[in-house]
């Protein structure tokens, strides 16, 4: 056996004998100071929006929402545009008092 | 307190309860979550959480196991969540040292672990098995630490980790024949 061999033999079996390690000293008061700072300050945890997954499909139906919203706002100008024009120049003749003139002609 | 009554009581929510559960399993819980994430600091807090979780969920355990079964179980998974989380972290850190948001980068990365139960003459050696159990694959690990650092039997564990016996023997000696690849590959460069 070379002396890498038995290095390694060594470090497998080093844990054998080992002893349990102790909790730290005042394990409990921190425990419970934790445990009434974690209760009491108890917020709504979104748990379901850190998965990736859900995420994601959160942030598609976001962006869904948004470009139908916006496609209906482009929807709505354009037809009371197209629907009204002659109105819209009338409007505009109106504002500028171009529908009739003292001349007559 | 016998076992039943104590769950019971906890299931009612009892501090005195909650306090025998606390004195009587923190070493336990502490020394399973020390095992995995290789840290006094770090196991501290993940004990904490580990007694908050049974806190929380203690009206779900169905009484199909030990209690003590169901607490390795819920020390492992939060270990080994605590060591995902924080791998990930440092790799978020690393990309933000990159991009010059930040220039701390982790100086405990590479500290060996020293476990306190390790008789002075094995201490270089444990350390050296510590590092290289880090790397075996989370069922390697969890079967690993709990038959090595806890002393478990392979059928106390099969339990834990709701596998069959054989399995258990599989994960024991896939984790040994990695850590011995791992070992060769330290002392080899070293």
């Amino acid at each position: 056996m070379n002396e890498v061999d038995k290095k390694i033999e060594q470090a497998l079996y080093s844990l054998d004998s080992i002893l349990p390690a102790q909790a730290p000293a005042f394990f409990a008061p921190r425990l419970k100071a934790k445990m009434e700072n974690k209760l009491d300050n108890a917020q709504p945890n979104f748990w379901l929006l850190k998965q990736p997954i859900y995420a994601l499909a959160f942030t598609l139906i976001l962006i869904a929402c948004s470009v139908y919203l916006l496609l209906q706002q482009t929807n709505a100008k354009t037809t009371v545009e197209v629907r009204n024009p002659a109105a819209t120049i009338q409007d505009f003749a109106t504002e500028y008092n171009l529908n009739t003139n003292s001349f007559n002609y | 307190m016998h076992e039943d009554l104590l769950i019971a009581e906890l299931k009612n929510k009892s501090n005195e309860a909650f306090d025998f559960l606390v004195r009587n399993y923190e070493n336990m819980v502490f020394n399973t979550v020390l095992g995995i994430v290789q840290n006094h600091t770090d196991a501290e807090d993940v004990s904490q959480d580990v007694f908050i979780k049974i806190f929380q969920s203690i009206h779900n355990f169905r009484g199909d196991s030990k209690l003590s079964t169901w607490v390795y179980r819920i020390c492992i998974t939060k270990a080994i969540d605590f060591v995902r989380s924080k791998k990930t972290r440092k790799g978020f850190g690393f990309f933000k040292e990159i991009i010059g948001l930040t220039n701390t980068h982790e100086p405990t990365a590479d500290v060996l672990f020293y476990h306190p139960g390790v008789s002075l003459d094995n201490k270089e050696s444990a350390a050296i098995l510590f590092k290289a159990i880090k790397q075996l694959p989370n069922n390697q690990k969890a079967a690993f630490v709990l038959i090595k650092t806890e002393g478990l039997s392979y059928n106390t564990v099969a339990q834990i980790l709701e596998i069959s016996e054989k399995a258990v023997e599989g994960l024991m000696h896939r984790a040994k024949e990695n850590l011995r690849k791992t070992l060769e590959e330290f002392y080899t460069n070293k």
